[in-house]
């Protein structure tokens, strides 16, 4: 037995509110183009763009830039490490909010 | 270093995170309809040859061309496709496109022209795209 108490399995980097939104839209999702996750999670455009260099930097989220017709498009994508990172992470937080969450 | 969350915290941060998932996961069921589009359309195409013949080619096909570039070009300007979207649609493409053949190639010699045959092959071979609009529906 470790004892070890779940909130130290959290990740650092999810425990910000609007990165953990961003991380969850994405984990359910091939790809999302930048602006529906955007207004899924009801931030402006400079936050997104910042908190995904986070997570990019980070190497949770890959960001591919394109076009659909005329149309400049964004897509950003959940990587393997992320949603390892995000599976662990919500794990953790079902453990600290106790049985009805599990 | 990670200060303490309180189980509500958890709890909160964890209703956000659903909320979130949620809203993208709303707009990411286009394949719904996309398949529920082709399955009509494979219905329609299957009754149209086996009723009309292949005198209905020359405005059918050009018909069925029309409707997969509309198709094609509406998919590519959706913004998200849920995950495991592809692996899951795949088995329903495959058994309509193989009901389809067996329709024509059993049909078009033996029953052309004749109802009885043509309206319940035309709903089996819709049946497998259908059966995926349905379940990705519900994904």
């Amino acid at each position: 037995m470790t004892g070890t108490h779940p909130r130290h399995r959290l990740d650092d980097l999810l425990t910000h509110a609007v990165r953990l939104s961003i991380v969850a839209a994405l984990a359910e999702v091939e790809k999302a183009e930048f602006a529906l996750v955007r207004d899924s999670v009801e931030i402006s455009d400079p936050t997104l763009s910042k908190q995904v260099a986070l997570l990019e930097e980070a190497g949770y989220v890959g960001v591919e830039k394109g076009r659909v017709g005329r149309r400049p498009r964004t897509w950003l994508r959940l990587t393997p490490e992320g949603e390892a990172a995000y599976r662990g992470h919500v794990e953790a937080l079902r453990a600290i909010a106790g049985p009805a969450f599990g | 270093m990670t200060d303490p969350l309180s189980p509500s915290q958890a709890q909160a941060d964890l209703a956000r995170a659903d909320e979130s998932a949620r809203r993208i996961g709303t707009r990411a069921r286009w394949m719904s309809v996309y398949l529920a589009v082709f399955g009509v359309g494979f219905g329609a195409l299957t009754l149209v040859l086996g009723l009309a013949g292949s005198a209905s080619m020359t405005v059918v096909m050009p018909l069925w061309g029309v409707l997969i570039a509309v198709m094609v070009v509406w998919s590519r300007r959706q913004l998200a496709t849920r995950r495991g979207t592809g692996r899951r649609i795949a088995g329903y493409w495959i058994g309509t496109s193989v009901l389809y053949g067996v329709a024509l190639f059993a049909g078009l010699s033996r029953f052309q022209g004749r109802p009885a045959f043509w309206i319940p092959a035309a709903l089996v071979v819709a049946a497998p795209l259908l059966a995926g609009a349905f379940r990705e529906r519900r994904a």
